[in-house]
């Protein structure tokens, strides 16, 4: 057994983590892993190509692009910001905690294409969130203020993680069967929906558990910034 | 039926488009990208996978190389979007409720 090719691994990590073009480093990945497992030159760019052939559906998401651009062009980052400035008693804890509730509900039942960052997180969850924790916390700074999108980005990533392996006829479901076959655990979809409704509960718990102590430590440094200012 | 070729045309169109657009305010990098882009979504069913493979050493050669950049297309102001979305309303997100609506439904 040749275990080079799994040097790959190794180039992905180090290139992620020196910060490198992620392209580049994915790509150099892939040449560095076929070379090494034997295949010349041209095979692997071969191998490449086809890949990426194959996977075009991938970038489907682009599609989309055009629409939001157009309606944030005519205000729906700034409509989504009225409208949670109109609740009373919204708090980004609030609205991200909801928000990943009905993602993972809404993924449990195979309806994983409801959000998502180009579509609700960017136009809508972000400005919302951002909103609500001005509207608690009181102007906030730049730095504080793109972390409460990033918290609204990963509540989205979360939330579909850990709600779509509930539905049972979902790629990743279908990954774990047969891997799990391969190596003689025969085991049903629904085995496999029944127990990701435990891990989902722990993640809903804990990325909720995440979400309010940003929200409280967001009023803490919001105190510690009012204090030094008078 | 909607095959994913025909979505591939019409992403093409959408990169060829970009690429027009980064040509026109000078941007050669961008340009290359999206039109080596496009022409892999026109065409990548119809290629060699040789080809298909040498397209995506371009497209990642340009990357690394920074020829890809941020555009900085003409649009509106925070203020004429405040002014906009108080005009629109909620009527704004309807066409944003499309999008997951659709998606749903066709996707199953």
């Amino acid at each position: 057994m040749n275990y080079w090719p799994l040097l790959g691994i190794a180039l992905v990590i180090i290139g992620f983590a020196l910060k490198f073009n992620p392209l580049l480093v994915v790509v150099g990945a892939a040449i560095a892993t076929g070379l090494l497992a034997g295949l010349d030159f041209i095979a692997v760019i071969e191998a490449l190509g086809k890949a990426f052939n194959d996977n075009r559906y991938i970038s489907v998401t682009w599609i989309i692009l055009p629409l939001i651009g157009l309606l944030e062009r005519y205000g729906l980052q700034q409509r989504a910001r009225a409208v949670i400035e109109g609740v009373r008693g919204a708090t980004m804890g609030k609205l991200l905690t909801i928000y990943l509730l009905f993602r993972q509900a809404t993924a449990a039942l195979g309806l994983t294409s409801i959000g998502g960052h180009p579509q609700t997180v960017r136009p809508l969850v972000a400005p919302m969130a951002e909103a609500a924790a001005v509207k608690s916390h009181g102007d906030l700074p730049q730095e504080e203020r793109e972390k409460v999108k990033a918290m609204s980005a990963a509540t989205d990533n979360v939330g579909l993680f850990f709600g779509e392996d509930i539905f049972m006829a979902i790629a990743s479901i279908l990954l774990i069967q047969g891997v799990f076959e391969s190596y003689g655990y025969p085991l049903t979809p629904l085995q496999l929906s029944v127990w990701a409704i435990p891990t989902a509960i722990c993640a809903f718990i804990i990325h909720g558990w995440r979400i309010n102590a940003f929200d409280r430590r967001l009023a803490r440094v919001r105190a510690a910034s009012s204090e030094e200012a008078s | 039926m909607i095959s994913y070729e025909w979505l591939y045309v019409l992403l093409g169109i959408f990169f060829a488009i970009t690429s027009l657009l980064s040509l026109r305010s000078q941007n050669i990098g961008n340009a290359a990208f999206w039109g080596l882009l496009a022409i892999s979504f026109f065409f990548g069913s119809h290629l060699s996978d040789l080809v298909n493979g040498v397209i995506v050493l371009g497209l990642v050669a340009i990357a690394a190389t920074g020829g890809l950049k941020r555009s900085d297309p003409e649009t509106t102001s925070t203020e004429e979007r405040e002014d906009f979305s108080e005009a629109l309303g909620n009527k704004l997100f309807l066409p944003a409720l499309i999008v997951p609506v659709v998606a749903t439904a066709t996707t199953g």
